[in-house]
């Protein structure tokens, strides 16, 4: 475990910045309708939490955190949840009718479903994304006589 | 906007032909073209339905995808893609004649500047006192073109679908 990864510098850096990266997504994400930002923006961001941790510390470190498996189930709950706020507004008459209370200008809990669609997208950008980036690090192309081969693993100590 | 019915049916069908024999083609590069094809009547439709935005978008997307797709045809399969000089050359001429008689008539087809197709805009941007959203651009794509942001979440997860059914373990043929 710990020689895998970066140096222990990276580590460290990695470990104190996470946290506010994190913090920096979510807040793009829940006030995406006050001020710049939203779910898309959001969403990037926190994945680029995930692949500097995957980054400094190695396949292993992050699958334990988010594994794969689950962050596809959080994709396709984030694309569902989008499609099912759309069908909510059929209650009031049409597709994306905007049928929650509109609030004060300015408070978080305002302008009615924008916030939920924005909770779903970021969910679904962050977890879809980290998942592609996941996938294509696991890919190796092994070159050999006979031409380029590919290989998947799972697990950092079949790499060697 | 008056439509004109009857030859929006014509290019749907047309259209659907395209996608049809796209799929059942038994050549890849008869395919990859019909494909092309399709996407060329519907950004036409875009355009007669009064989305130009949506018709630009559809073009460069379909040319981009034309010339990766074809280039990846013959890199792979070494299909035979010479043509003689003079196809070309006519189709070099029959665009100039296209791009000519546009830029001698297009006054007369785009409409003059300030009275634009679209007049949405105005009220997309009276979305802060309507919503109480302060972010226009939010409200517009979450609340008024919500079917748009839709669409987007569709193409990212069936890019991320594709990514993940690309690099598979399971189910390989070749190793």
């Amino acid at each position: 475990m710990n020689n895998k990864g970066m140096s222990e510098i990276v580590k460290g850096i990695a470990r104190i910045v996470f946290p506010f990266i994190l913090l920096y997504g979510l807040s793009l994400i829940l006030y995406g309708h006050i001020t710049p930002g939203g779910g898309f923006s959001g969403g990037v961001v926190l994945t680029g939490g995930f692949v500097l941790l995957l980054l400094a510390f190695g396949k292993d470190y992050v699958f334990r955190i988010l594994p794969v498996d689950i962050a596809k189930a959080l994709d396709s709950a984030g694309a569902l949840g989008f499609l099912a706020i759309a069908l909510l507004g059929f209650l009031c008459g049409s597709f994306f009718y905007n049928l929650l209370p509109k609030g004060y200008i300015f408070h978080l809990w305002s302008a009615g479903t924008i916030i939920l669609s924005n909770i779903m997208i970021g969910l679904k950008i962050a977890s879809g994304l980290f998942v592609a980036i996941a996938v294509l690090s696991m890919a190796r192309l092994i070159h050999t006589k006979e031409g380029i081969k590919y290989k998947q693993s799972r697990k950092t100590e079949e790499d060697q | 906007m008056t439509l004109n019915l009857p030859l929006l049916v014509v290019l749907m069908l047309l259209m659907t032909g395209g996608c049809v024999i796209s799929i059942t083609a038994r050549s890849l590069t008869s395919s990859v073209v019909s494909m092309g094809t399709a996407g060329l009547i519907l950004s036409i439709l875009f355009l007669l339905l009064g989305a130009p935005d949506i018709a630009i978008v559809q073009v460069f997307v379909e040319i981009v995808a034309l010339i990766v797709l074809l280039s990846t045809i013959r890199r792979e399969t070494r299909a035979d893609m010479s043509s003689s000089g003079l196809y070309g050359v006519l189709t070099l001429l029959i665009f100039a004649l296209f791009l000519f008689v546009f830029m001698f008539h297009g006054n007369e087809i785009v409409r003059p500047f300030g009275q634009p197709v679209i007049t949405m805009g105005a009220k997309y941007l009276a979305s802060p006192a309507l919503l109480n959203a302060p972010n226009a651009v939010t409200a517009t794509v979450l609340d008024f073109r919500g079917y748009d942001t839709l669409g987007e979440a569709t193409i990212i997860f069936t890019a991320i679908a594709g990514v993940i059914v690309l690099l598979r373990i399971k189910g390989r043929k070749d190793e």
